[in-house]
This record gives C-alpha cells, sequence and structure tokens, in this order.
C-alpha cells in the first residue's frame, strides 16, 4: 500500500503539489478563523439547579427544596454525582453527568424530572437551570463608580441599561450583579401605625397589590375592525401608591400612605462589591458554553466603548480592566506564538546547516507548515479551540514532523547521489520511489509506536484527560499528517527539485565536521565498553533512585497576571462589615507597587447559583504587566499583607486554577476532607477535629471548613395553644413575620422598559435589633393586636450557613491548601493523622480535591501505560527481526529517562501532569530514533548485504547520526523558548513539559548515539535476509 | 522459535514490572518529608491566646488603627426598663354630656332643694297654724305635708340620678375624672375646651407596669408630648387587650381626639448601670457578646444580659461593667471571626 501511494504521487506529482498549496491556503484560512482560549473545555458536562426560597432557613431549604429536587435528579440516565448545597433562601443543586453524554441532553432530561415537581415544593418557589457556560466561566468583570450617582442610580443603570447590551453580545450567557442598591417601590410597615389605624398587614398587602396590579383588557369587535383594549391608571410612583386606599369608612379614606411609609427604596441585599475601595455595582460576565473568550470579549468592548460616552455623561465611569482572562489568553497565546516563531526560525537554521542545501532544506521545511496545519484544520473540526494545549501538541511534533521529512530527503539525495555515480544510472522515478520506501516502513512502525505511547495521555480520566487529551490528539494528527506529507508531498517535491540540480557529492561540512569526531568518539566509546555501560547503568540507577524525591502537583501556578482572594469571615457576618474590613484589605493591597486593580465582591448575586453569604468576599486583585519571578513576588507581598489583617481567613489562587479546582471538588481547596453522617451537628464536631488536625500538618494553608456552624440566627418557635386562644391559624403569624422581615413582593411599576418590584416590608428601623422581633404586633382575625412574643417563644439561639449534600448524603467539608506544591505528600501525612482520630459510628469521610483528581490521573496513567506498553513491544516484535533487536529499542528509553529525572529534580523537583506528558513525548520520540538505528542497522545487514561487525555499526550510526542530531537539535531549539520561558503566561503547563523532554532528549540522544551502537555490536543480532526464517 | 516466545514473555513482564514500580514511586513520593515542610510553612500570626482559662485576642495599635478597631467607655446611666405601649388620645363627647347631664342634675337637685325647703317651711308653718286651734283646715294641713313629701321625693330620686350620672362616669373615666366633674375642677375645664387631651394609655397584652407618674407621648415625627397621670382607668380597649390607664397632656398641634399614638412605658424601679450600645454587640452560639479591651492591645469577650434593651442597645443594670470599661464599638465582629479561627486551627 506505502508503495501504491508513493509512487502514485510520484505520477501525479503536480496535483499533489496544487492539493498541499490548496492545503496550505485553506489551513491560513482555517488558523484566522479559528477560536482561541487558554485551556479546552475541561469541565464535566453539569447542570445546575438553583432555587430561590425566599426567606427559607438552611436546614429548611434541605428538607423543603433540595432534597426533593435530589429525588427528582438522582436517577437520571449518565448522572455521575449530584452535591447541593443549601443556604438562607437559596438551593443549589449540581448534577454532574459523565463525560460522553451531551450535555443538551442532559438539560433537557432535567428540565423534564424538574417539571414534575410542581405542587411538592412550598408555594411560590420553583427550580430553574442555570445558564450554560464554558469552564473558565467568567470573560469579563466590569465595574461601575459615579461620584454624582447614587448606588441605586449606579444599579438600575447597571441591571436596566448595561446589562440588557451586553447580554446582546454574542457568546454572553450569564450575567451576575453585585452591589449598588437594587431599586424597589417599599411599603414600609410601621407596626405602631397600624395598630393606631386597627390596619393588619393582610390589608396593606392587599391595598398594594390592588395599587400595582395589571390587568388586560381584551378586545372589542366592530364591524370592520379589531379594536384593542388597553386599560392603565395603576399606581406609576410612590405617590400614586401612597395614595391607595387601604380602607373607607364614613366616607373618609385611609391610605397606604397613612398607615406606612411609601418610598422607593433598597430591596434586602444579598451582595455589595467596591472597586478601589470605594462602593461600586460590579457585572461578572460569563461566556456561553463553547464560545470564544476572545470574541466575546472584543464584542464586550465595543458594546462598552459605545456606551462610555453616555454613561461619562451621566457621571458613571465604567471599569472594563478588572478582571480580563482575554488578557491572559492573548498573553498566553503570543508567548506560545514567539516560542514557535523562534523555534521555527532555529529549526530551519539547524536544516540548512546540516543539509546544506536550499532545496533539501525548502523540501523539510514545506513538510513542517503542512503537517500542523492539516492538524489544525483537523481539531478544528472536532471541535477542539486552539489553546495552550493544542498549540503545545503541534510544538512537541515539530521534530517528528521535521525527522519524518528529513529521513525521507536525506535518503532520497543520497541515493540519488550515489545513482548519478553509477554506470548506468537507474530512472530518477524508480531511485526516488525505492529511497522513500526504504525508510517509510521504519518510520510507520515508528509512527504507530509513538501514537501507542501516547494512548496513556488520551485515555486519562477527569479533568486531567479533558485538559490533556487535546494535546495527545493534536500531536497525533500533527505526526499522521507528517507521514501522509512524508509519503507524498515529499517524494514529490523531491521528485520535481532535486535531479535538476548539482548533486553535492560530499557529506556537508558541518554533517562531515560532526562525523569525523563522532566516530572517533564511538570508537574510544567502543573500546572501553565495560566502564560505559556501567556509567550508564549506574546513571539510569541513580535516576530511579531519585523518582522518590520527586514531588507532584496537578497543575503548576498559573500566572495570569491575576489573583482571586478569597475573604471569609465568621457565617453571620453582615456586608456593611465585610465591606467596611474590605475596603481596608483593599486599600493595604492597593500600597503594593504590582498590584494595579482590586475590585471587591460580598455575598451573591440575586437569582444567581452562587451560594456565597455575606460573610465572604471576593476579591479581583489585577496586576500590572510583569515576568513570571515578579509575579512569584507580588504573590509573596499579597499573602503578606493579607497576614497582617485578622478577622478573616484569606485564601490566594489565580483564576484558572480556582475553576479547575472548584469543578473537581465543587470547593477551592488542593485537598479537600469530605465527611459524611446523618446528624449536622456531629458532622460540625468531626469537621472542627480533621480542622484542627490538618491545620498541625506543617505545609497546610488555608483550612477551612466550608459550611461552619455559628451562624446567628433568632427561633420564632410558635405555641400553638397560644396561637389558638387568639384565634390565629399558624400560618397567619408566619406569614406577618415573613412579610414584615424578608418582605412581600406585591407587584410591580413600570417605567419605560424598566420594571420594579412592589413590596411590602418592615420599617428598616424596626427590622435592626433583635430585641425589636418579639415585639411585633400581629392582628388577629377578631381585632386583637397580640405581640409575637405572645403567641411564639422568640429566642437567639446558633444555626448553620450551609448544609451540603453529595450524591445526597449530608457532607460537612474542610478544604485547605498546600505550602511548597507537594500536595500527594501532604494527603499521604493527612491520611495518617486523621486515621487517628476515632470518629462515631455512622460518620465516615473521604479525601476529595486536587489530590484526589492527581491519584486517580496517575492510576489511570499507570494502567494505559502498561497496556499502551504491551501494544508497542508487539509492534515492534513485528518490525524487528529477534527479541534482542527489541530489547535494545526499549533499552533507550531508560536513556531518555535518566535525563527527563535529573532535570526534573534540577529544577524545582515537582512532577506536575504536564512534566509527565513530557516524559510520554519524550519516550515517543527516544523510541522513534532508536528503531530508526536499529532498522537501519537491519537494512545494512539485509539489504546492503553487509557483515555485522564494528565497521558495519559504525558505517549505521554515522549515517544516522545527522537525522538523529537534526531530529534532537530541531526538537530541542523549537521547545527551548518554551524551556526557557517556563513560567511565563502561557508556558506554565507547556514550559516543565518542555524542560523534561529537553533533559531527556540530551541524554537520549546522547546514548543512543554513543551507547546504542556498542550494546547493538555486543548483543544485536542483524542476519542477511536469506539466514531468516 | 519456542525459545524466542519465551523471552519474549519474560521481557514483557520484566517492562511491565519496571514501568508499574517507575509510575508507582512516581506517585508515591516521599514517604515522609515533615522536616523539610517544616521550613515552608506559613504559619498565619496566632493573635489568639488562653490566659487563665479566659481568651484573649492580642491586637497592636497599629492592627487596630489598620483595621479600624474603635472603642468607647461604656455609658453610666441610671435608666428603668420600659414598654412601648399604645396611647390612644380619646374623644371626650360623653364626657361633656355627662358633665352636662350632672350639672343639669345638680341644678334640679338645687331647685329641689328650695322646693323642699319651702315645702318643708309651708308644711310646718300650716301644721302649727292647724295646732294653734286649728286656725286652718285640716285639709289645708294635709295638703302643704303632702306637698313636702312630694318634694322630698323628687330630691331623693333627682339625687340619686346625679349620683347616677357621677357614677357613670366613673364606670368609663375613673373616679378621679368623676371628682372632676362633681368638683367642677379646672382641669376638666381644660380637656373640655380642648386645651388638654384626656389619654388612654395601653399596656401590651400580658404586661403588667406600675402606672409612672408622668410620662412621654410619641407623636408622628417622633415629638414627645409630657402626659400625667391622671388614674387607671377601669376598662380595656377591646382592640388591644392590655391594662389601661388615663393620662393627662397638653394640646399640641397634630394632636386630635381619636388619634392614636405610641408611647414608651418606664417599667420597674430606676436602676443605676450601663448601655451597651447596639454596635458594640455581637451574636454567638445564641447569646450576646461585646468585645472588652482588657490592655491597649488585648481584647476579651464578654457576655452582656439582654433583659432590658433600651433605644439603640442594651442596659445593664448593676456593675457588670465596670465605669473604665472600655468595649469595642467598631470592629467586634472582626475580633469574633479572629476568635473563631483560631479556634479551628487550634482544635485538635
Amino acid at each position: 500500500m506505502l508503495t501504491a501511494i508513493v509512487r502514485w504521487s510520484l505520477r501525479h506529482r503536480g496535483v499533489v503539489v496544487a492539493l498541499a498549496c490548496i492545503l496550505l491556503g485553506y489551513g491560513i484560512y482555517s488558523l484566522q478563523q479559528a477560536n482561541y482560549d487558554v485551556f479546552p473545555e475541561f469541565s464535566p458536562p453539569e447542570v445546575v439547579i438553583p432555587t430561590e426560597a425566599p426567606g427559607l432557613a438552611p436546614e429548611q431549604v434541605e428538607l423543603l427544596v433540595t432534597q426533593p429536587v435530589e429525588n427528582a435528579v438522582v436517577g437520571v440516565a449518565g448522572v455521575q454525582s449530584v452535591r447541593s448545597a443549601s443556604v438562607q433562601g437559596l438551593s443549589v443543586v449540581t448534577v454532574l453527568f459523565n463525560s460522553s453524554t451531551n450535555v443538551y441532553l442532559n438539560r433537557q432530561v432535567i428540565a423534564e424530572r424538574l417539571s414534575t415537581l410542581t405542587g411538592s415544593l412550598p408555594a411560590g418557589i420553583s427550580p430553574t437551570i442555570a445558564p450554560l457556560t464554558t469552564s473558565t466561566s467568567v470573560v469579563m468583570a466590569v465595574g461601575l463608580t459615579s461620584r454624582t450617582q447614587s448606588l441605586m442610580q449606579l444599579r438600575t443603570v447597571a441591571d436596566w441599561t448595561l446589562k440588557l447590551r451586553l447580554f446582546a453580545v454574542p457568546g454572553v450567557s450569564k450575567i451576575a450583579v453585585f452591589g449598588g442598591d437594587e431599586k424597589q417601590y417599599q411599603v414600609q410597615i410601621n407596626p405602631q401605625q397600624l395598630t393606631q389605624h386597627d390596619i393588619s398587614v393582610d390589608q396593606v398587602l392587599a391595598a398594594a397589590r390592588q395599587a400595582s396590579g395589571i390587568r388586560g383588557a381584551g378586545f372589542i369587535t366592530t364591524p370592520n375592525q379589531r379594536i384593542i383594549l388597553q386599560s392603565e391608571g395603576q399606581a406609576a410612583t410612590a405617590g400614586e401608591l401612597a395614595h391607595s386606599v387601604v380602607l373607607q369608612q364614613q366616607s373618609a379614606n385611609l391610605t397606604l400612605g397613612d398607615v406606612a411609609h411609601v418610598a422607593v427604596g433598597a430591596a434586602p441585599r444579598l451582595g455589595a462589591a467596591s472597586i478601589m475601595a470605594q462602593p461600586a455595582v460590579m457585572l461578572m460576565i460569563s461566556a456561553q458554553y463553547g464560545a470564544n473568550t476572545l470574541n466575546v470579549t472584543r464584542g464586550l468592548d465595543l458594546a462598552l466603548r459605545a456606551l462610555r460616552p453616555a454613561l461619562a455623561h451621566q457621571g458613571i465611569q465604567i471599569d472594563s480592566t478588572l478582571f480580563r482572562p482575554a488578557r491572559f489568553i492573548d498573553t498566553a497565546l503570543r508567548n506560545l506564538r514567539t516560542s514557535l516563531v523562534v523555534g521555527g526560525i532555529l529549526v530551519l537554521l539547524v536544516l540548512f546547516l546540516f543539509l546544506f542545501n536550499l532545496r533539501t532544506a525548502a523540501i523539510s521545511c514545506t513538510a513542517i507548515p503542512l503537517s500542523l496545519l492539516a492538524a489544525t484544520i483537523l481539531i478544528e473540526r472536532q471541535g477542539y479551540t486552539l489553546n495552550t494545549m493544542t498549540l503545545g501538541g503541534l510544538a512537541i511534533a515539530i521534530g517528528e514532523v521535521v525527522d519524518d521529512a528529513v529521513i525521507d530527503v536525506e535518503n532520497i539525495y543520497r541515493r540519488l547521489r550515489e545513482n548519478r555515480s553509477l554506470p548506468q544510472p537507474r530512472s530518477v522515478f524508480q531511485v526516488v520511489l525505492d529511497a522513500s520506501l526504504e525508510v517509510r516502513s521504519a518510520v510507520v512502525y515508528a509512527t504507530f509506536s509513538v501514537i501507542l505511547v501516547f494512548l496513556p495521555v488520551l485515555t486519562m480520566s477527569g479533568v486531567a484527560g479533558r485538559i490533556f487529551s487535546p494535546l495527545g490528539v493534536t500531536y497525533i494528527w500533527a505526526i499522521l499528517a507528517s507521514l501522509l506529507v512524508a509519503l507524498t508531498v515529499t517524494p514529490a517535491l523531491s521528485m520535481m527539485l532535486l535531479p535538476r540540480g548539482q548533486l553535492r557529492q560530499a557529506d556537508p561540512p558541518l554533517v562531515r565536521w560532526l562525523k569525523d569526531r563522532y566516530e572517533r568518539l564511538l570508537g574510544r566509546v567502543e573500546n572501553r565498553p565495560g566502564m560505559v555501560m556501567g556509567a550508564v547503568a549506574a546513571l539510569v540507577f541513580a535516576a530511579v533512585l531519585a523518582i522518590p524525591f520527586l514531588g507532584g502537583e496537578f497543575l503548576p501556578s498559573l500566572r495570569e497576571g491575576h489573583f482571586i482572594v478569597h475573604m471569609t469571615a465568621v457565617p453571620g457576618t453582615s456586608l456593611a462589615e465585610s465591606m467596611r474590613v474590605g475596603d481596608r484589605v483593599s486599600q493595604a493591597l492597593l500600597k503594593i507597587p504590582y498590584v494595579r486593580d482590586v475590585g471587591q465582591r460580598a455575598g451573591r448575586a440575586e437569582m444567581s447559583d452562587d451560594f456565597s453569604g455575606t460573610h465572604s468576599s471576593e476579591f479581583e486583585v489585577d496586576l500590572r504587566e510583569l515576568s513570571g519571578a515578579q509575579t512569584d513576588t507580588a504573590l509573596a507581598q499579597i499573602r503578606q499583607t493579607l497576614a497582617t489583617f485578622s478577622g478573616a481567613a484569606f485564601s490566594v489562587n489565580t483564576f484558572l486554577t480556582e475553576r479547575i479546582n472548584e469543578i473537581l471538588s465543587g470547593y477551592t481547596g488542593a485537598v479537600v476532607v469530605n465527611i459524611y453522617g446523618p446528624d449536622l451537628d456531629e458532622l460540625d464536631r468531626q469537621a472542627s477535629r480533621v480542622a484542627g488536625a490538618l491545620a498541625r500538618i506543617p505545609g497546610a494553608r488555608e483550612v477551612q471548613i466550608q459550611s461552619p456552624p455559628g451562624m446567628p440566627q433568632v427561633m420564632v418557635q410558635l405555641r400553638p395553644a397560644d396561637a389558638a386562644r387568639w384565634g390565629f391559624d399558624s400560618l397567619q403569624v408566619l406569614d406577618v413575620v415573613r412579610t414584615a422581615f424578608g418582605g412581600e413582593q406585591v407587584g410591580q411599576i413600570y417605567e419605560g422598559n424598566q420594571v420594579f418590584p412592589v413590596s411590602v416590608i418592615l420599617d428598616p428601623e424596626q427590622r435592626q435589633s433583635v430585641a425589636d422581633i418579639s415585639s411585633l404586633p400581629i392582628r388577629s382575625p377578631q381585632g386583637n393586636y397580640v405581640p409575637l412574643r405572645q403567641l411564639a417563644d422568640v429566642y437567639e439561639s446558633s444555626g448553620r450557613y450551609m448544609v451540603a449534600h453529595i450524591g445526597a448524603r449530608r457532607v460537612q467539608s474542610v478544604t485547605c491548601n498546600v505550602a511548597g506544591g507537594d500536595i500527594a505528600g501532604f494527603v499521604a501525612r493527612a491520611r495518617r493523622r486523621i486515621a487517628r482520630l476515632a470518629l462515631p459510628p455512622n460518620v465516615y469521610l473521604e479525601f476529595s480535591g486536587t489530590a484526589e483528581e492527581q491519584a486517580r490521573s496517575q492510576r489511570d496513567l499507570l494502567v494505559h501505560s502498561v497496556l499502551a506498553g504491551l501494544g508497542i513491544i508487539l509492534l515492534l516484535s513485528i518490525v524487528m527481526q529477534n527479541y534482542r533487536n527489541l530489547l535494545l529499542v526499549l533499552a533507550n528509553l531508560p536513556f531518555a529517562l535518566v535525563g527527563g529525572i535529573f532535570i526534573a529534580l534540577a529544577t524545582g523537583g515537582n512532577l506536575s501532569l504536564g512534566s509527565l506528558v513530557g516524559f510520554v513525548t519524550l519516550f515517543g520520540i527516544t523510541l522513534r530514533n532508536s528503531i530508526m538505528l536499529i532498522s537501519h542497522y537491519e537494512h545494512l545487514v539485509r539489504e546492503e548485504g553487509m557483515e555485522w561487525n564494528w565497521a558495519t555499526a559504525l558505517r549505521g550510526a554515522s549515517e544516522r547520526l545527522s537525522p538523529i542530531i537534526m531530529t534532537a537539535l530541531v526538537t530541542g531549539l523549537g521547545l527551548l523558548p518554551l524551556a526557557l520561558g517556563s513560567g511565563a503566561p502561557g508556558r506554565e503547563i507547556e514550559g516543565p513539559m518542555a524542560i523534561i523532554i529537553l533533559g531527556g532528549l540530551a541524554t537520549s540522544t546522547a546514548l543512543n548515539l554513543l551507547v546504542l551502537p556498542t550494546l547493538a555490536l555486543r548483543y544485536g543480532r542483524f542476519e542477511p535476509a536469506a539466514d531468516r526464517m | 522459535m519456542i525459545k524466542s516466545v519465551k523471552y519474549l514473555v519474560a521481557l514483557l513482564i520484566a517492562l511491565a514490572a519496571v514501568s508499574a514500580i517507575a509510575v508507582v514511586l512516581t506517585a508515591a513520593h516521599r514517604p515522609d518529608a515533615d522536616d523539610q515542610d517544616e521550613d515552608e510553612a506559613v504559619k498565619a500570626p496566632s493573635r489568639v491566646v488562653v490566659q487563665n482559662g479566659q481568651t484573649v485576642i492580642r491586637l497592636d495599635e497599629e492592627a487596630q488603627a489598620r483595621e479600624g478597631i474603635r472603642v468607647a467607655p461604656v455609658a453610666q446611666t441610671s435608666m428603668r426598663s420600659e414598654l412601648r405601649g399604645t396611647a390612644v388620645l380619646l374623644p371626650v363627647n360623653d364626657l361633656v354630656t355627662a358633665r352636662d347631664s350632672y350639672v343639669a342634675a345638680r341644678a334640679k337637685l338645687q331647685r329641689d332643694q328650695q322646693d323642699l325647703s319651702l315645702a318643708r317651711n309651708q308644711a310646718e308653718r300650716t301644721r302649727a297654724l292647724y295646732q294653734q286651734n286649728q286656725n286652718m283646715s285640716l285639709q289645708a294641713m294635709q295638703s302643704t305635708d303632702a306637698a313636702y313629701r312630694n318634694a322630698q321625693a323628687q330630691f331623693a330620686a333627682d339625687e340619686q340620678d346625679a349620683r347616677l350620672q357621677l357614677d357613670a362616669v366613673r364606670q368609663r373615666w375613673g373616679a378621679v375624672v368623676t371628682n372632676w366633674i362633681s368638683g367642677d375642677s379646672p382641669a376638666l375645664e381644660a380637656v373640655l375646651a380642648q386645651r388638654s387631651f384626656l389619654v388612654q394609655v395601653i399596656l401590651p397584652p400580658g404586661e403588667a407596669a406600675t402606672k409612672p407618674a408622668k410620662l412621654s407621648l410619641t407623636l408622628p415625627a417622633n415629638k414627645l408630648v409630657p402626659a400625667r397621670l391622671v388614674s387607671s382607668l377601669p376598662l380595656v380597649n377591646p382592640q388591644i387587650q392590655g391594662i389601661s390607664y388615663l393620662y393627662l397632656a397638653s394640646r399640641a398641634p397634630g394632636m386630635a381626639a381619636d388619634m392614636n399614638l405610641s408611647v414608651l412605658i418606664p417599667v420597674g424601679r430606676p436602676l443605676a448601670g450601663t448601655v451597651v450600645p447596639e454596635d458594640a454587640i455581637v451574636w454567638w452560639q445564641g447569646k450576646a457578646w461585646a468585645y472588652q479591651q482588657t490592655s491597649p492591645s488585648s481584647f476579651t469577650r464578654r457576655e452582656v444580659p439582654t433583659a432590658n434593651p433600651v433605644s439603640g442597645g442594651y442596659f445593664v443594670p448593676g456593675k457588670t461593667f465596670a465605669p473604665t470599661t472600655k468595649l469595642v464599638t467598631a470592629g467586634a465582629q472582626a475580633l469574633l471571626s479572629e476568635e473563631f479561627r483560631s479556634h479551628i486551627q487550634q482544635e485538635d
């Protein structure tokens, strides 16, 4: 088949070259149209079901809302896990599906299940499905500040001008608005006034409802026309609302204004925001699933640019620099592109120096863009974006792509040169065909072996798999495309370009110079085989011994130029207090010279799936343009500054790391210990013990109980007998309490296109003191006014901020981060410490977080590596003549390991998943080099009839010297800029990977060239074709 | 061939073993590196210490300034507990009627008295003339005697009527107002002339209090109007089933009959003590607490009794908080958070 392909390509070389040109053009076009992002979509398909349950306490939310929702969705096919959080007034159930499921189908099935809940949830409560967003979710944070406008005006502009415009930007899926005062028309009831006028809360509610209700009026039909009726006249201002009649007695009207304060007021706040320590409104904008972050950001920028002048005229400033992941993507892709371009130029230089022939260099070079562009087209068609992973896959493929072309061109060139010196030269067609096929068989096997090497990367599970598999896919497409190019375009171009000109008889000067030295060196190695092999064995042994000293981390720290600081006070901390402390933290952070912007968000946005309480804040800390080292310094200074603040627990993360961590465990923490049990109080007690144990382990940072007890609450416990004595039924009393302290929305008032709710609620002054609650007078059906304390026990107690579930089981989680990055080691110590705690019956715990994910990834990697190893051996056993040669090929793998391990130790001793992928890539390259060398020996003996001895070994090695060094140099130089810039934005993952490849490549190439021939001479078995059976 | 297969199998096992060992070792990492990690661990500065069994938060003055923690001495005061009641400006139409009726009854009684006196004199004179030799006829004597007894009966009936008028007033308004009517009190005149208002002060249902001699009514816009005790009221308000007292308040702008006002009613004896402002209070585990500054750089949490809520805080009677006590009035929640954070990290 290979012969047929190469022959067809040579025959129709014009067509092949034309097709190559078309591919080139289309590839460039695709590249321009491509979607760019930082990472592939790494979150598993999930459906988030937020349900607002105004006024309900966490335990009530858990029992009345969360449990029915969980019960409705647990049986859905493809569900991997269900977790939930029940906080005051909100239930959030997150359903995670298997990665193979269709996210849109999942949403539909969940929606169908939720529709069955109608009637089984408390009145007025209905679950929703949160909009689908990308893995990275937030594409921009926009802040509004003003010196002249009130916070209510800012919020109104955010809700009714900015939000509507930004939703029109293609790709925007969700906008959460924090801070400001949400405008409401409020009927603020004063119990004394109600008593004075003998009016009940129900009468006020009814009057307000009547005044703000809107009704349609239908139409009339005349013989000729249909005429629409429109009824108006409902209250349109607070003044009109105040004039609404509550009661008419003896021709006198009692109005809402007489019994309550009717005014525009602020809805009870769930969240607050500040920018640069000034009160503000902040919009967190999320992108749709699969949207292109850069395009969405561009669209948002255009929309904001259009709005800016009008808002500036109103004295409102828009700050869109608070948080822009696009900036990181830009920097990351720019850095990566620079690395690729610099690498590409170095590759060209190497090719020219080694081939010393413009035509051969040009043919080899054409393979690079053709293969990489073909791979780009294919991954785009598969729905992948161009991100650090896919670009990384292209970067590491350059070496093999060049190698494919170089082997071919170099062999064709050599054979043509030899052909010319023959007395009766064969046809050029035949020479090129034979020369191509001569090396192709080994190259095909080598390529498939490398694909097998990448199998573990492709089959990695969880987030790691979703992040790294696009790298593997891209790499495989690139080398397959390269194989195709080497079978078609390279022979065609060689046929067209090489026979015409002068063919240099001698090797290029650099190759000649290298060969001279190499042969002398190889001779010396051959003279001292025992010593060399002993040294190599010692090196390998030392490397294996060093493995246990390597630490592990799931992902390296990303230098996004942006940090998210979490500030958590005790539950129950008010928004005002969170903002007061937050302002001081912001001011302190702004004193750090590296910090550009600081924005704080406390609490949560309305109608969102975020369950942060008023005690927790997030600060967007945006840095100036910094190098990797400066970013580390900035982080250290931020940590140092935060450590000076008492009264809150702080944690610092980069945004992407945080998102990845959130997806892994639902919480932001490298290590998460989940404690399960039926009794919430018992769980709290055990969580506290576990937190204590974790905090004592060296390296523990930011130990937090995720839903700590201690939320202050006032219990209103009805006494049914007393309620009955006064003629109340329980619900009447509870309704009044809810209206008074939680507010009840009774209607809406329209202002142009803006709609504002009308709410009845207690006067703000009456809602400030715990002591006033029990004095709330409630009017009985008989017209008696009875203070709440006559009907219920009103007492202060302590509740919990959140009730969490995992898999519909009650859970309390303790999270912590780990100093030094050795999470695996930390978890091992944590397991030992926690095992010493005697847990009560029915309580058990599990470890989760990035640590668990890392362990799972490594387990998967182990199993799949073994499978891939077996596959490779089977494949090699087909191509190699005997097991000895197969062993020789495999012997090169430990050689590669040596350099990789030593360089990993030299650069910090931490192995991230990127480093492990580096090892995999390295094994692939090394395997290929050794296959090529051993199969070249087989070729020399079998095809050219040479006898297997030192001279043949030397000749074979020196003939492979040039391609091997070229491949190593091309790969090495291609990755060098990545390795040198390791840690810079965009290179955090590929940097360590490139370093491992460089280190391994150095030892593997050296040993491949120096030790493998010696080994082959002693232990290889190469026999002429006739001897084989 | 068999030999080759054997070698291949052996090779496969060896390779699998090496791969497994290498990857497992990579995954396992260091067995224990506590000593090495010790230097890397960044511990948050410990600000919470336990001294003599009491938890103390240490925060130097610089940190207090940075975090906006402010302290203020507790306010010493003498105070009584207060109940918030309802005050109704009573319409006095029935009082006017009652007084008019009573005045009419009294006038009638006076007339009856004169008639009685006249009838008695007439009867005595006629009886004397009759007894002096029957200078008057028996029939005339019997007539005047009958007229006298009639006048007597009329007086008794009208006297009873006047008493009934007062009894009715007493039932509705109490003894003092009855006395005002019977005694033509200037206070009554002021009420009837609307220079003063009679005010029904109603305690919340289920509450009892010693009626204070003076209190202040709260008019809309929080204007206070003094009122003085008149008497207990024998009736309760059907809507607010609490004990009622009658007070007299001078007329102030905005006051009109039938108006309902709120009133703070002092309860119990005045006590010396301190007021802990609401700003200093943090609720924790069902109790109210305040942070006391025990030295310039240390704070301890103290429970605040909440039995006596007053406007803007809680009154703590006695010497629970000494006059020199300084409480944290800004940043108390931050101190609570700090105490709780340390608690998590130090507990095992």
